[in-house]
């Protein structure tokens, strides 16, 4: 953590939101950081983020803070365990919290962090997605995501008499 | 690719069978197993549901109104959220439209199934051969009798993925037991009916135009040897292997490297058989050591 770390970087929304932040949050976002790396010389310009919006990237921004310094997991080895390891549904109380937004949000903050390259937030949001999920029957989960059914009433039979009975928990 | 452990369906913790004491015995269904009262109840499934809505983390979600789910998310955020979810979820998405069903139908989505699987770690995977789907269907689907369709179902019969009333399955299948289990089965022969129709019946009628004969190869070859056999030609097996096994026992010259032989025959015809079977190779459901 050396001088480049306070080093303050604007990026511009695609609502003409700016902001100025400092380096080492900015670079939890991989897309962000290899920018940078590219990017020699001092610029006074500001990033422009076209795909990101003003409200969403104070929340990834809410989130990199929150998270700065911590080791970014490298793209190698992220991949190879990807297969192998475990995936729990485990988040933290702080990013419990954190993602505790509308669905709208809780999308928008999911395509930004997979936008920006921001793995562990992708990460927090797809768990919070699969959480909603987890545990529902079919019926519920047209209701949460507003999936019209399409099933012929047979059907649609067919599949009541088979989750029926899980009903009464 | 094929590290993937074999099943034993016997060790599920529910086994979705109306108990019957002989099986019981025979190890075939887990002892804590209580019969289900409406035979459309699949016990497996419920409990199964139930153990899953545990401790499940409610957060994330204010309002849980609309959203077009799979519309408005690109397919590899769609692959590495299902990715977290436990297989039984997953089954509950293919049920819950049409569209999401033939996207965890494609080839491409695969994956996140055999993740799935591999999380979770106390379930069994699809068995190679079977498309997850038609898997998690066996085991959750609706518990009648695949044949008959109206009595409960009382044997899961994991060689070819059916659901079976004993009557049915005594019409249908012969079981010849060896040492252990012969008390409990005894050599029950009876002729295939000629007139069989329905889906389970097509496909397995398909999977199986010669019989089958597997043992285990655990080491534990005379003691846990069962076999299920298609009522074609059993009787003929039976004799055969029987009279070279007393004549194995009584010590005659040869008789033994001729059963060894006779075995190694059957064994080869059910390979071939498992080659072209729809289902492929899933006798090896029941033998957890199964096949080398």
């Amino acid at each position: 953590m050396a001088a480049p770390a306070t080093q303050q970087i604007k990026i511009r929304c695609n609502d003409e939101k700016e902001f100025t932040v400092d380096r080492d949050v900015l670079e939890r976002s991989v897309l962000i950081k290899n920018m940078l790396e590219d990017v020699t010389e001092q610029q006074d310009a500001p990033i422009p983020l076209p795909n990101v919006s003003g409200p969403v990237m104070a929340k990834v921004l809410e989130y990199c803070t929150h998270h700065r310094g911590e080791p970014l997991p490298s793209a190698d080895t992220e991949q190879s365990q990807d297969e192998t390891r475990k995936r729990t549904t485990d988040i933290s109380e702080w990013d419990q919290k954190f993602i505790t937004v509308d669905q709208e949000m809780l999308f928008e903050i999911i395509l930004a962090a997979n936008y920006l390259d921001i793995k562990s937030l992708l990460d927090v949001g797809c768990k919070t997605v699969a959480n909603m999920i987890k545990g529902k029957t079919p019926e519920e989960i047209r209701k949460l995501f507003n999936i019209v059914n399409d099933f012929t009433p047979e059907e649609e039979a067919q599949i009541k008499k088979e989750n029926e009975w899980a009903e009464d928990r | 690719m094929s590290t993937q452990p074999a099943t034993n369906l016997a060790e599920l913790p529910y086994w979705g069978v109306v108990g019957r004491s002989k099986f019981l015995k025979a190890g075939m269904v887990s002892p804590t197993l209580r019969p289900a009262r409406p035979h459309t109840r699949n016990l497996l499934y419920i409990t199964a549901l139930i153990e899953l809505r545990k401790n499940i983390p409610r957060h994330g979600t204010r309002n849980s109104r609309l959203l077009y789910f799979v519309d408005k998310v690109p397919p590899e955020i769609v692959h590495h959220i299902f990715g977290f979810l436990h297989p039984l979820d997953l089954y509950h998405l293919a049920q819950s439209s049409k569209s999401l069903k033939s996207v965890l139908l494609t080839p491409k989505l695969g994956s996140c199934w055999q993740t799935s699987f591999m999380s979770h770690s106390t379930f069994p995977p699809s068995p190679r051969g079977c498309i997850p789907v038609k898997w998690m269907h066996f085991l959750f689907g609706e518990a009648p009798c695949g044949f008959c369709n109206s009595k409960p179902t009382e044997i899961i019969e994991a060689m070819h993925l059916c659901r079976l009333c004993s009557e049915c399955f005594k019409d249908r299948y012969t079981i010849y037991g060896h040492s252990y289990y012969e008390p409990f089965f005894g050599s029950v022969v009876s002729s295939i009916d000629p007139s069989l129709a329905g889906r389970i019946e097509m496909e397995i009628c398909s999977a199986l135009s010669t019989p089958t004969f597997r043992f285990r190869t655990d080491g534990a070859r005379d003691k846990n040897m069962v076999s299920m056999l298609w009522n074609v030609h059993c009787e003929e097996i039976i004799l055969a292997y029987s009279t070279l096994r007393r004549k194995a026992r009584l010590g005659e010259e040869g008789a033994q490297s001729a059963l060894d032989a006779y075995v190694a025959q059957r064994l080869e015809i059910m390979d071939e058989v498992n080659e072209v079977s729809f289902f492929g190779p899933l006798s090896l459901l029941c033998f957890p050591q199964g096949v080398a």
